[in-house]
């Protein structure tokens, strides 16, 4: 159960990742890992290149260390591929198509969006040459690929940093101050996270009525207040792909957050607490995708908030988690 | 100005009018039919099945020497199905020109309702079942939901229904 609870908390906070990749190079985030480092240079210090550019290099003699264990021959040929790529230029995009390798098998519904090497050309990175030659020479030990891989893409989520003004999300942001209190619930051991401003209330779940010929995310219906609430089973309408027969029948749902506006309620398992936090505490979503409801990430609790209108809008359509409005 | 209160106020009685309903249990769930579709109601009979009838068809019944189609409704509702107990029905009803009976956990009361006291059903939807409901009703903290008799088979399934 804590094992699928981890995957759940990471593909939520991959999900963003992947899809804020192509928007990263048009907004002024900052960057400490490698994976993004190269979409943001022209923007940072020269310490911070000079950081970045270490960094970058770092990771790349660990995947070079292991060229180091094989013959010379190998060894050569190792050297020659790294330099070719520093020739193109594509360091950054070696940690890009680790990450995209990794996020594959959670990803596969999705196009993938990596940012494209005309990026770089539009940004060109200036990494100092000495650090290029410590590439190739720093060997230390030798590491398998598949942990190699796993080691860069462990940096990518501590790249989420900064405050980038978002697109999509603008009308929410207009509505919320610079600092708004969120409440945080769960489902199934995931976080998510609702702005005050766009909680309806908070009911008990009691009598469920379900209807018939509803699709598989609809609870049911609750009345409340002599009104009918629309129930919505989170789980199922969040990540679908992972709720089996076992996860459906360990979800014990315990109360409804309304969404404001509306008569849809998700059902949640916990209500965790609610919280003041500044609008730069969250990694806003600036691109449209296929998650209209989902705002951003906050990014202390690393979990999804949410973006009512756009929910309510798909709910009322009838529209699953990954169909976009229209 | 007196007698134009009047008209209005019958008027809005008239749209407001007062239906009957049957209402019936199935899977813990109340559903009420309109009055005057139902004919009657039946204890549980033995229903005889019908070689190569269609899969919502239970088979047949003789009633007072006329045979009478039942209806698997927990199927056609997609609901898992359930043992025949002391308490289960049969509902004769009249729809679509046809008389048909409805197999159902069991039936309860006639209840009373205003139009206006009957909801629109969420409208997320998108399976065939979805159609048969035309409304909610909230009485007294439990949810009725109105069916639509007329709906419960498609035009194609009534005709086949005709030539059994």
């Amino acid at each position: 159960m804590s094992k699928s609870v981890d995957e759940t908390v990471f593909d939520f906070f991959e999900l963003l990742l992947h899809e804020d990749d192509s928007a990263f190079s048009a907004s002024p985030i900052n960057s400490k890992s490698s994976a993004t480092s190269v979409f943001d240079v022209s923007i940072k210090t020269e310490a911070q290149q000079l950081n970045d550019a270490i960094l970058a290099e770092h990771e790349r003699s660990k995947v070079d260390a292991r060229a180091s264990t094989v013959p010379e021959a190998q060894l050569a040929r190792a050297k020659s591929i790294v330099t070719v790529s520093t020739k193109e230029n594509t360091e950054p995009l070696v940690n890009k198509q680790a990450l995209e390798r990794l996020l594959a098998p959670v990803l596969k519904t999705q196009e993938p969006v990596i940012a494209k090497p005309t990026v770089l050309n539009e940004q060109p990175l200036s990494l100092p040459k000495p650090v290029e030659a410590i590439a190739v020479t720093n060997v230390v030990k030798p590491a398998d690929v598949e942990p190699q891989q796993d080691e860069i893409i462990s940096t990518a989520p501590e790249t989420q940093v900064g405050f980038a003004p978002p697109s999509v999300t603008k009308d929410l942001q207009e509505v919320l101050d610079d600092e708004f209190q969120v409440l945080f619930f769960k489902v199934a051991g995931l976080t998510l996270a609702v702005p005050l401003v766009s909680l309806g209330g908070i009911v008990k779940v009691e009598r469920i009525n379900h209807i018939i010929g509803r699709p598989s995310w609809f609870l049911g219906v609750q009345t409340h207040r002599e009104e009918q609430l629309n129930l919505v089973d989170t789980c199922a309408w969040v990540m679908p792909e992972k709720y089996t027969d076992k996860l459906a029948q360990s979800v014990n749902y315990q109360y409804l957050v309304l969404l404001e506006g509306s008569n849809w309620g998700l059902a949640c398992e916990s209500l965790l607490n609610a919280v003041k936090i500044h609008k730069s505490q969250v990694n806003w979503r600036s691109k449209a995708g296929k998650r209209p409801w989902l705002a951003g990430v906050v990014k202390e609790q690393m979990c999804g908030i949410l973006h009512v209108q756009a929910l309510v809008q798909m709910l009322d359509a009838g529209l699953g988690c990954q169909d976009s409005i229209g | 100005m007196k007698d134009t209160r009047n008209v209005a106020a019958v008027a809005a009685s008239k749209d407001d009018a007062v239906l009957q309903w049957v209402t019936f249990k199935l899977d813990n769930e109340t559903y009420g039919i309109n009055v005057m579709q139902v004919q009657e109601v039946l204890r549980y009979t033995e229903i005889a099945p019908v070689p190569g009838a269609p899969h919502y068809v239970l088979g047949i019944i003789n009633l007072r020497g006329n045979v009478v189609t039942v209806i698997d409704t927990r199927s056609r509702f997609g609901l898992q199905s359930a043992e025949v107990d002391d308490s289960t029905r049969i509902v004769i009803i009249e729809a679509e020109k046809q008389v048909i009976g409805i197999l159902v956990d069991s039936v309860a009361e006639v209840v009373y309702l205003r139009r206006s006291e009957i909801d629109n059903a969420p409208n997320v939807g998108t399976e065939e079942s979805a159609k048969f409901i035309q409304g909610v009703s909230n009485r007294d903290n439990e949810l009725l939901i109105l069916v639509d008799l007329d709906k419960l088979l498609s035009d194609e399934e009534w005709a086949e229904l005709n030539q059994l």
